[in-house]
C-alpha cells in the first residue's frame, strides 16, 4: 500500500518534470522515452525497497529539520539559563501529561532546552557532512579518473599520493590543525565580514561566534583532506576495467579528446558505486565530525555541535546527564541510520543483476 | 510412437519436457523431445541459441536446477552392467554415481571446468577416486596414461601442471581426459571446440572420433557448426525452439535436407569450397520461448507456411529410411 | 590507388615484470590495401591479426615501421591531415555487447560523430532515422538503450556508427563471431551492400576462413606476427602454397560429409608457440611437415611464387 503511494508520488513528480521540459522542447518525451522509463524503473524499484523508503523518510526528516531547525528552535543556543537559575541544570525530560512546566526533553549543562539544541545541531551536523562529501568526492573522482585513464607515471604519482593521504591518521591531522588553523581562520573571518556572515548563517550560528566557527571550519578542512583518497582508489579501479572496453576504443577512433572520453564515456559507467559510497559516507562523515567535536577539537560553547554536547554531558554521566547522552546520541544514530539505509537500498537498486526481475514486475504493473 | 529399446541402444529419450519458471513467465525450453543414441556412434544435436540443445543434455543426468524443472520424460539408459534404467526414476544417490562415471560431460569452456587451485593430476585422480576403489599409485599411472592418450606430450611432467600453465587446446584435452577417466559409456560434449583455434579444433575432433571408435563409447555432440557435424557425426538431430524438427543419417540430412529450417541453415553457412555469390539469410529472429508460436514453431519464418502450420504442430514422420522430419510439407 | 600501406610494421609489447622480454605481436608486416577492395586477414590466436588491425587504425603505436594512409605516415601527420585520417578510418568490433556505451541511447551514440565533425545533415533526428533504415533497423530503435537490443541489432548500430562519417576505410574485427549463424548471414550481406553503396574499403579480420573467403577479394594469412601468404581468395583456396595455409584449409570443417570424410587432411602437430620467444628461422618450422635444414636457420623472404600470389616459404624459393 505505502509502496504504491510512494511510487505514484514519484511518478507524478517525474511526469511533472516531463511536462515542464516538453514546454520548452516538444520532442522531449520522444527523445528521452527510454531514459524516462529508466527513471520510473528506479522509482519503482525504490518504492519496493522497504529499507529504502524508511531510509528516505529519515533522510527527508533530517533535511527538513536541518533547514528549519535554527529558525524554529524555541530557545536560542547562546542564552545560558543557569546564569539566572542554577536549578535549570540537567533537568530530566518532562513529557506531558505526567509532568508539565519544564522543557520537553530536559536541559543540558547550561540549562538550555535540549530540543532547541538538537534543532540547531541538525543544521550543523548536516552541513558539515554534506560539504565534506560534496567536496571530497569530486576531488577524489577526478583524480581517480585521471589516474586510471592515463596510467603510467601519472597513475603511479597519484596513487602514491593517495596512499600517503589514506595512511594519514585523520585524528592526528585534526589535532594538528586544531592547534594552528583556528587562529588563522579567525583572522580571515575578522578581515572578511561577508565570509564570516556567510558561514555563520550557513551553520545556523550567530556571527558573534566566529571564533568557534573557526574551530568548526578547521575540523572541516582536516576531514576534507582525508576524505578524497577513498574515492580516488575506488574510481581508479572502476576506470581500469571500463577503459579496456571496445566502446572506449570506438570513442578514440572518433578522435574525441581525453576529457570528453573521461566525462562522457567513462564517468557515467562508473558513477553508480560512487553514488552508493557517497551516501554511506554522509553517515560516516556525520559521525566522524561528531567524534572530533567530542574530543574537543571542534567548536566549543556556545555552539551546540551534537558530539560536543555529549562530551560535556559525559562529566555527569549517568546520574544527572543520562538523558542528554541518550537523546543526543539517538539523534546522531537517527541521522546516520537514514543515510545507511538509503545507501543500502541504492546499492541494491543500482545493481544490474537484480534489475531484470524488477524490470519485469514493473512492466507487468504498467499493463 | 513408442519405440523399442533394442540391443543396439545405449540411450533413449522419450517426450522430454523441461520448463523454466522465471519472473518473466514460463520458458518452454524443451518440449516433448525424443531421440536415441546407439552403441558406438556419434550423434550431433544441432541448433542455434534457444534451440534447447544444452538444456536437453543437462536433463539427461538431471542437472537441471531451479527455476528449471523436468516436467515429463523417460530417459532409458543402458548401464555398463547392461541393466536398463530410467534415469528419471532412479534415486539421487544413484544418478550421482552415474554422472562422471558412466555418463561424462565435456563443456564448452575448459577454463571454467577446471579448478585453478588444483593440478591436472589432482583433477583426474579425484574423478577416479570418487567412483572406484583403487590404490593411489595405480590411479596416478592411469592418469598419466590418459594424458598421453589425449595427445599431451610429456604427460609425466604435465600432470603436475596447473590449468593456467596450459594453453587452451591442452586444457580441453585435459578436460577430455578427466571425462574419460572412468571409461564412460556415454560422452556428452557441449560445444567442445568453439573456443579453440581451427587447427587445434581439428586435432580435438580427430581425437574424439578415435576415442569413440577405440573404446566403443557413444557420444552426443552439441554444436551449432554444421561443418563439425559433417566431419564427425553419424546421425544428426536438428533442434529449433525446443523441438526436434529433423533427424537422420548425416549423409541424408546434408544431401537432402527436408525441413525448411535445415535447408536455410545449410545455405546460411559459407562453404569455402564453393563459390558463393550471396548467402541465404533466414528472415526474422528466434522466437521467444515464453510465448512460442502456435502450431509449428518455425511457421513465422518459414517461406512455405500453410494454414495448418499456424494451427497444429506437425508430427515426426519417417520421410525415408533413417530420415525423419516434422513438417506439414511431407504429410 | 593505395589507401593503406604498412611498411615492415613491428608492434611489440613489453612483458609485465620484465624490461627485456617483449611480445612480438606483429613482427614485420608489409601490406597494401587498395581502395574499394576487401582484404581479408586470417589467423589463429596469437597471430597478431587484431593488433595489426588496430595498428593500421593508429590505435597502437608501432615499435618500428610505418603505417601510410594515402602515402602519408600517420604518425607524422599534422593536425588537419590527422583529423582527415581519423575520420576516414573506422572499426567494427567483435563483441556488440561491449562496443556500445551502455549509458547512451542509440541516438546519442550516433549523434556523437556527427557533432564531433560538424556534419551538416539538417534535422539530426530525421537524418538518423533514414540512416537506421540503411542498416535494416526501424526508427523506433533511435531512443532506446543498447541493452534493449539483440546482438544482431547492436552490431547493426555499431556498423552504422562506423560508416556514418562515410569513411574510406573500415576495419572489421571478427564482426560476426559472436552472432548466431542465421544472424551472421544477414550481417555479412549487409556489409557487402554497404560496401557497394558507399565505396568502402574493408579489412576483414577473422579466424573463420570460410567467412573471410566469402567477404574478401584478397586474403593474407598470418602466423605468429608475420604474413605467410597473400593471394586472391579463390586462388588461395584452390592452390594454397604455404604448409600452414594448407593445414588451415584442411582443418576447416566442411559442411558436406562426403567431401569432409574423403579429403586429404594435413594435421599440424603441437601448439602455436609463444610470441615472446618465437622459433628461430621460419617461425612455423617446428610444426611444419616439410621442414628443411634452412627453415630452422633463416627466415624465408616473401616472394611472388605465382602471379599475384605471394608466399614466405623456403619450399618455393628459386635462386
Amino acid at each position: 500500500m505505502i509502496r504504491d503511494l510512494i511510487y505514484v508520488l514519484l511518478e507524478k513528480t517525474i511526469d511533472l518534470y516531463i511536462k515542464i521540459r516538453t514546454r520548452f522542447d516538444k520532442e522531449y518525451m520522444i527523445k528521452n522515452s527510454s531514459r524516462i522509463r529508466e527513471w520510473k524503473l528506479i522509482a519503482y524499484a525504490y518504492s519496493r525497497s522497504s529499507i529504502g523508503v524508511l531510509g528516505g523518510l529519515i533522510v527527508f526528516i533530517t533535511i527538513i529539520l536541518a533547514v528549519i531547525g535554527p529558525l524554529v528552535a524555541p530557545q536560542p543556543y547562546w542564552v545560558y539559563p543557569i546564569m539566572e537559575n542554577p536549578e535549570t541544570r540537567y533537568l530530566p525530560p518532562c513529557i506531558p501529561p505526567i509532568c508539565s512546566g519544564r522543557p520537553l526533553l530536559g536541559t543540558d549543562e547550561w540549562g538550555r532546552d535540549l530540543l532547541s539544541i538538537i534543532l540547531y545541531g541538525f543544521r550543523i551536523s548536516f552541513v558539515i557532512s554534506i560539504v565534506i562529501v560534496l567536496l571530497g568526492a569530486p576531488i577524489g573522482i577526478i583524480l581517480g579518473l585521471i589516474s586510471g585513464y592515463k596510467g603510467g607515471l601519472v597513475d603511479e604519482t597519484i596513487m602514491r599520493l593517495t596512499d600517503i593521504f589514506i595512511s594519514f591518521p585523520g585524528l592526528i591531522l585534526a589535532i594538528a590543525f586544531a592547534s594552528v588553523l583556528p587562529q588563522r581562520i579567525r583572522e580571515v573571518l575578522e578581515a572578511n565580514i561577508y565570509l564570516r556572515d556567510f558561514f555563520s548563517y550557513l551553520f545556523g550560528l550567530r556571527p558573534q561566534e566566529y571564533g568557534q566557527l573557526a574551530a568548526l571550519l578547521s575540523v572541516w578542512f582536516a576531514m576534507v583532506i582525508v576524505w578524497w583518497p577513498g574515492y580516488a582508489r575506488v574510481v581508479r579501479g572502476s576506470v581500469l576495467s571500463v577503459r579496456e572496453q571496445p566502446f572506449i576504443e570506438a570513442a578514440k577512433l572518433l578522435g574525441l579528446s581525453t576529457w570528453k572520453i573521461m566525462t562522457r564515456h567513462i564517468l557515467p559507467n562508473i558513477i553508480s558505486p560512487v553514488l552508493v559510497m557517497m551516501t554511506f559516507d554522509l553517515a560516516t562523515a556525520t559521525l566522524a565530525a561528531a567524534a572530533l567535536s567530542f574530543l574537543g577539537l571542534g567548536p566549543q560553547e556556545p555552539v551546540p555541535e551534537l558530539g560536543y554536547v555529549i562530551s560535556k554531558a559525559g562529566n555527569f554521566f549517568p546520574e544527572k546527564s543520562l538523558h542528554v547522552v541518550a537523546i543526543v546520541g539517538s539523534v546522531l544514530l537517527f541521522i546516520a541510520l537514514g543515510w545507511n539505509l538509503l545507501g543500502d537500498s541504492l546499492r541494491d537498486i543500482l545493481d544490474p543483476k537484480t534489475r531484470r526481475s524488477i524490470e519485469y514486475r514493473f512492466e507487468r504493473r504498467r499493463r | 510412437m513408442k519405440k523399442e529399446f533394442t540391443d543396439k541402444h545405449v540411450l533413449m529419450v522419450n517426450n522430454l519436457t523441461v520448463k523454466f519458471y522465471t519472473y518473466a513467465g514460463v520458458v518452454h525450453a524443451v518440449s516433448k523431445v525424443s531421440f536415441e543414441v546407439y552403441k558406438n556412434e556419434i550423434v550431433a544435436l544441432v541448433g542455434e541459441t534457444g534451440s534447447g540443445k544444452t538444456v536437453t543434455t543437462r536433463a539427461i543426468t538431471r542437472l537441471i536446477e531451479s527455476p528449471g524443472r523436468i516436467e515429463e520424460g523417460e530417459i532409458l539408459f543402458r548401464r555398463r552392467n547392461n541393466k536398463i534404467v530410467d534415469l528419471m526414476k532412479i534415486s539421487d544417490e544413484e544418478i550421482r554415481r552415474i554422472r562422471g562415471d558412466e555418463i561424462a560431460y565435456i563443456f564448452q569452456d575448459p577454463t571454467s571446468a577446471l579448478d585453478p587451485l588444483y593440478t591436472i593430476g589432482e583433477h583426474i585422480d579425484e574423478t577416479i577416486k570418487d567412483h572406484r576403489f583403487i590404490d593411489k599409485k595405480i590411479i596416478r599411472k592411469i592418469s598419466i596414461d590418459l594424458l598421453r592418450k589425449v595427445g599431451i606430450p610429456n604427460p609425466e611432467i604435465r600432470i603436475k601442471n596447473y590449468p593456467h600453465e596450459m594453453s587452451g587446446g591442452m586444457r580441453q584435452r585435459s578436460v577430455i581426459s578427466i571425462s574419460l577417466s572412468n571409461e564412460p559409456v556415454l560422452l556428452i560434449a557441449d560445444e567442445p571446440t568453439t573456443n579453440l583455434d581451427v587447427t587445434i579444433q581439428a586435432q580435438i575432433l580427430d581425437l574424439l572420433k578415435e576415442l569413440v571408435k577405440e573404446r566403443g563409447m557413444s557420444m552426443i555432440l552439441i554444436t551449432h557448426n554444421l561443418g563439425i557435424v559433417a566431419e564427425v557425426a553419424d546421425r544428426v538431430y536438428i533442434m529449433y525452439a525446443g523441438k526436434i524438427v529433423e533427424s537422420g543419417d548425416v549423409y541424408k540430412i546434408f544431401s537432402r535436407p527436408l525441413h525448411p529450417y535445415t535447408q536455410m541453415l545449410l545455405r546460411a553457412v559459407p562453404n569455402p569450397l564453393k563459390k558463393i555469390i550471396k548467402l541465404e539469410t533466414i528472415p526474422g529472429t528466434i522466437p521467444s520461448l515464453i510465448d512460442p508460436p502456435s502450431g509449428c514453431r518455425f511457421h513465422p519464418r518459414c517461406p512455405f507456411t500453410k494454414d495448418i502450420c499456424t494451427k497444429q504442430e506437425p508430427p515426426m514422420i519417417e520421410a525415408e529410411k533413417n530420415h525423419y522430419v516434422a513438417c506439414w510439407l511431407y504429410k | 590507388m593505395s589507401l593503406i600501406k604498412t611498411e615492415d610494421l613491428k608492434i611489440y609489447f613489453r612483458v609485465r615484470g620484465s624490461f627485456t622480454k617483449k611480445v612480438r605481436a606483429v613482427d614485420g608486416v608489409s601490406l597494401n590495401v587498395n581502395e574499394k577492395e576487401t582484404l581479408g586477414i586470417v589467423g589463429e590466436s596469437g597471430s597478431g591479426k587484431t593488433t595489426l588491425g588496430k595498428a593500421i587504425l593508429g590505435l597502437i603505436k608501432p615499435y618500428k615501421g610505418r603505417v601510410l594512409y594515402m602515402n602519408k605516415d600517420i604518425w607524422r601527420m599534422n593536425r588537419s591531415e590527422y583529423k582527415e585520417f581519423r575520420r576516414n578510418a573506422q572499426m567494427v568490433f567483435q563483441d556488440p555487447h561491449t562496443s556500445l556505451n551502455p549509458r547512451m541511447t542509440i541516438a546519442q551514440i550516433l549523434e556523437e560523430p556527427i557533432k564531433e565533425y560538424n556534419l551538416n545533415v539538417g534535422d539530426i533526428g530525421e537524418y538518423l532515422e533514414k540512416q537506421l533504415v540503411n542498416v535494416g533497423l526501424g526508427p523506433e530503435f533511435l531512443y532506446r538503450y543498447p541493452h534493449e537490443l539483440s546482438g544482431g541489432q547492436k552490431q547493426r548500430v555499431a556498423i552504422l556508427r562506423a560508416i556514418i562519417l562515410r569513411p574510406k576505410l573500415v576495419v572489421l574485427d571478427e564482426p560476426t563471431s559472436s552472432l548466431d549463424v542465421s544472424v551472421q548471414a544477414q550481417i555479412l550481406d549487409l556489409l557487402k551492400d554497404l560496401q557497394k553503396t558507399y565505396d568502402l574499403t574493408y579489412i576483414f579480420i577473422s579466424h573463420d576462413i570460410s567467412v573471410v573467403k566469402y567477404m574478401s577479394n584478397r586474403i593474407a594469412v598470418m602466423y605468429l606476427g608475420k604474413i605467410v601468404e597473400i593471394a586472391d581468395s579463390e586462388e588461395l583456396f584452390e592452390k594454397p602454397l604455404h604448409p600452414y595455409t594448407q593445414s588451415l584449409i584442411s582443418s576447416i570443417p566442411i559442411p558436406d560429409p562426403y567431401i569432409a570424410r574423403k579429403r586429404h587432411k594435413i594435421r599440424l602437430m603441437g601448439e602455436p608457440p609463444s610470441p615472446i620467444n618465437p622459433p628461430s628461422g621460419c617461425r612455423f618450422h617446428p610444426r611444419c611437415p616439410f621442414t628443411k635444414d634452412i627453415c630452422t636457420k633463416q627466415e624465408p623472404p616473401m616472394i611472388e611464387a605465382e602471379k599475384n600470389h605471394y608466399v614466405a616459404c623456403w619450399l618455393y624459393y628459386k635462386k
